[in-house]
């Protein structure tokens, strides 16, 4: 019996030498990713990653290329710095984890707890103490160190007056639809104004968008149901055609603030433009694969990556 | 000595009552205002919307010369939506049919009926909940964000909704003669979770349906009208489990306007019922019967400045 696999999406991306995910649309079984910019030029640095079922978080198979082109079968070890799979076709949030201690007023902030999400998991925090202006938001963990912290890696809290001195959190799987509803961190005053987004959002160049800020509380009322189309993308920003260059400044409130009541800004979908289909409203439960940094290639290199699945049983 | 029932008590002590009891059936209040589209067969899976964007007025007189004015662009937004298959299925053997009393078919449809309807609602809900406009509930009192639902809040919503011209779904009831009736106002269609009954009913100016001058066209799963809102209540409303400041649960209240959200199905499969009597495909011996039903549909914000999620906790 053999089960050969079928592809089931493919891409490139340009590294910023930061670990991210690469949505896929259902879980695999196989995943390969190479860098295209140091293939063959004898490099030392890994030139192919790759992930099968089974293998534990942060694992990989990699072949690393040495001075003359030679290639050297290595690894990174379970909990390493490699590939994580997410599967979050489950849309029930997670329990309540009241066991977190503090968040730093950093960007990114820092959530001391001894009981870790993994990378890539969306966590809403709830019962910030001191930083009740995120209590109830969503943020992508994109670090972890267990049993002491993980990093909200799209948090912007530098801004923030002090640091959370409570973090509980839930494990919420995305909600069933693409494109969603993404919570804003910041927004910049510029020509193109840059929003952030506290996760990582999936929007693409192409998309159109809705900014939301009808809370004054957040400052650059301006910009409060303006609608752009996306002219690039990271992660967790989006760059749009809307010129706020004139409008105030946009700051979250304080915690007091906040916590007397605010709707939080948010940025939704609202159509695209006519030559992309690839934003088109779908149900589709988030499956996809966190690349850690030693996997994910050095700042600029250009990565090439396939994702692999059992199509069917012979 | 006397002959009681436990001398001799009747050979059959049990009777199978036909008529069968009712089966939870949520009330489907997500898809009752979405716009129907259908997609033609062998036309891809994504169906493109668009719109044209307003033009800008001209109020510059032209002047005695008369030349042309500057030019205008005509842009439009386009809006994909991409259809997704769904199915589910029972495997009922000949025996079960053949023993039970009651037709098991017959349930079986019923069910499967309320299956699929339950489907394209949850769907409908989901889609409202994770890609609609948010705006918290901030005049109650209850110390959370966002707070209980008040009359300010509903108006809030309504003053949003108006500023982007978004249209009523329906019409002024007229006041009547009828005592302890009122008018209720032209309104917006607001659709949430029968948890919501209490704080509604407690929202200033709140009119139960029992109190419109008219019952002509007021559906069951009505509660009644806050302002300019009629509210539709389900046991499946949208709750986002813990998510308030202080780690309540956030009851979803969706505002919609007119056209403002679609619900596109595939030609020639939505809705269909399925039957493979005993016999059919992998069974030589004629022992299993399957019954199931499929779709192909998705539901889509067609204008996300006419649907609002106002998010409310319990007060």
């Amino acid at each position: 019996m053999s089960t050969p696999m079928a592809l089931i999406a493919q891409g490139s991306f340009v590294s910023d030498a930061a670990a991210r995910l690469i949505e896929l649309p259902s879980t695999v079984d196989y995943f390969v990713i190479r860098n295209r910019s140091t293939w063959g030029t004898a490099p030392t640095a890994v030139v192919e990653s790759t992930w099968y079922r089974g293998y534990a978080a942060g694992q990989a198979t990699t072949l690393t290329e040495g001075g003359g082109s030679a290639l050297t079968a290595t690894a990174i070890a379970a909990g390493g710095a490699g590939f994580t799979e997410i599967d979050r076709t489950n849309i029930a949030p997670g329990a309540l984890v009241a066991t977190g201690t503090a968040i730093t007023n950093a960007t990114p902030g820092v959530v001391a707890d001894a009981t870790s999400p993994t990378v890539g998991d969306v966590v809403r925090m709830l019962n910030t103490t001191a930083m009740l202006q995120i209590a109830g938001l969503e943020f992508t963990v994109t670090a972890v160190t267990p049993g002491v912290n993980f990093t909200l890696g799209y948090m912007v809290g530098a801004g923030y007056a002090a640091a959370a001195t409570n973090a509980d959190y839930r494990i919420i799987p995305n909600s069933r639809y693409f494109p969603r509803r993404a919570w804003i961190q910041n927004i910049t005053a510029a020509a193109a104004a840059v929003v952030s987004t506290s996760t990582a959002h999936g929007y693409a160049v192409g998309s159109r968008i809705t900014v939301n800020n009808p809370d004054a509380n957040f400052g650059m009322p301006e910009i409060d149901g303006l609608t752009g189309t996306v002219t690039a993308v990271t992660a967790n920003t989006i760059t749009t055609d809307i010129n706020s260059a004139a409008f105030t400044a946009f700051a979250y409130p304080t915690s007091a603030v906040a916590a007397a009541g605010v709707t939080h800004p948010h940025v939704v979908p609202f159509g695209e433009v006519s030559t992309i289909l690839t934003e088109a409203t779908d149900n589709t439960p988030l499956s996809g694969m966190w690349l850690d940094t030693g996997v994910v290639g050095a700042n600029t290199n250009v990565m090439d990556w396939q994702a692999f699945g059992r199509g069917y049983t012979i | 000595m006397t002959t009681t029932t436990t001398v001799l008590p009747p050979p059959v002590q049990q009777k199978f009552s036909a008529k069968l009891l009712s089966t939870l059936q949520a009330r489907l209040i997500h898809s009752m205002v979405a716009m129907p589209y259908e997609m033609e067969e062998r036309s891809g899976d994504i169906l493109r919307m668009r719109r044209y964007t307003r033009l800008n007025t001209a109020p510059v007189p032209l002047g005695p010369a008369m030349n042309n004015p500057p030019v205008q662009t005509l842009d439009a937004v386009d809006i994909d939506a991409r259809i997704d298959w769904y199915a589910t299925y029972v495997i009922i053997t000949k025996q079960v049919t053949l023993i039970n009393q009651d037709p098991v078919l017959n349930s079986t449809a019923q069910r499967l009926g309320q299956s699929l309807r339950e489907t394209e609602d949850q769907l409908v809900r989901d889609m409202l909940a994770g890609t609609a406009s948010v705006l918290n509930c901030v005049n109650g009192v209850n110390g959370d964000n966002p707070t209980e639902i008040t009359r300010a809040d509903v108006d809030a919503v309504v003053a949003t909704l108006q500023g982007n011209d978004g249209e009523f779904i329906s019409t002024v009831i007229e006041g009547q003669d009828k005592f302890g009736t009122g008018p209720v106002r032209d309104s917006y269609f607001a659709m949430c979770h029968t948890d919501m009954i209490g704080q509604i009913e407690g929202a200033n100016g709140f009119i139960n349906k029992a109190q419109y001058p008219n019952q002509t066209n007021v559906s069951p799963s009505e509660w009644g009208s806050v302002g300019n809102g009629r509210f539709f209540l389900s046991s499946r409303g949208s709750v986002t489990v813990g998510g308030s400041l202080l780690g309540a649960d956030i009851y979803n209240i969706f505002f919609a306007a007119q056209e403002s959200y679609a619900m596109i199905k595939q030609n020639g499969v939505s809705a269909k019922f399925i039957y493979h009597p005993p016999g059919y495909g992998d069974d030589p011996c004629e022992l299993r019967q399957t019954a199931g039903w499929r779709m192909a549909q998705v539901p889509r914000i067609t204008n996300d400045a006419w649907i609002i999620n106002l998010r409310a906790t319990l007060g």
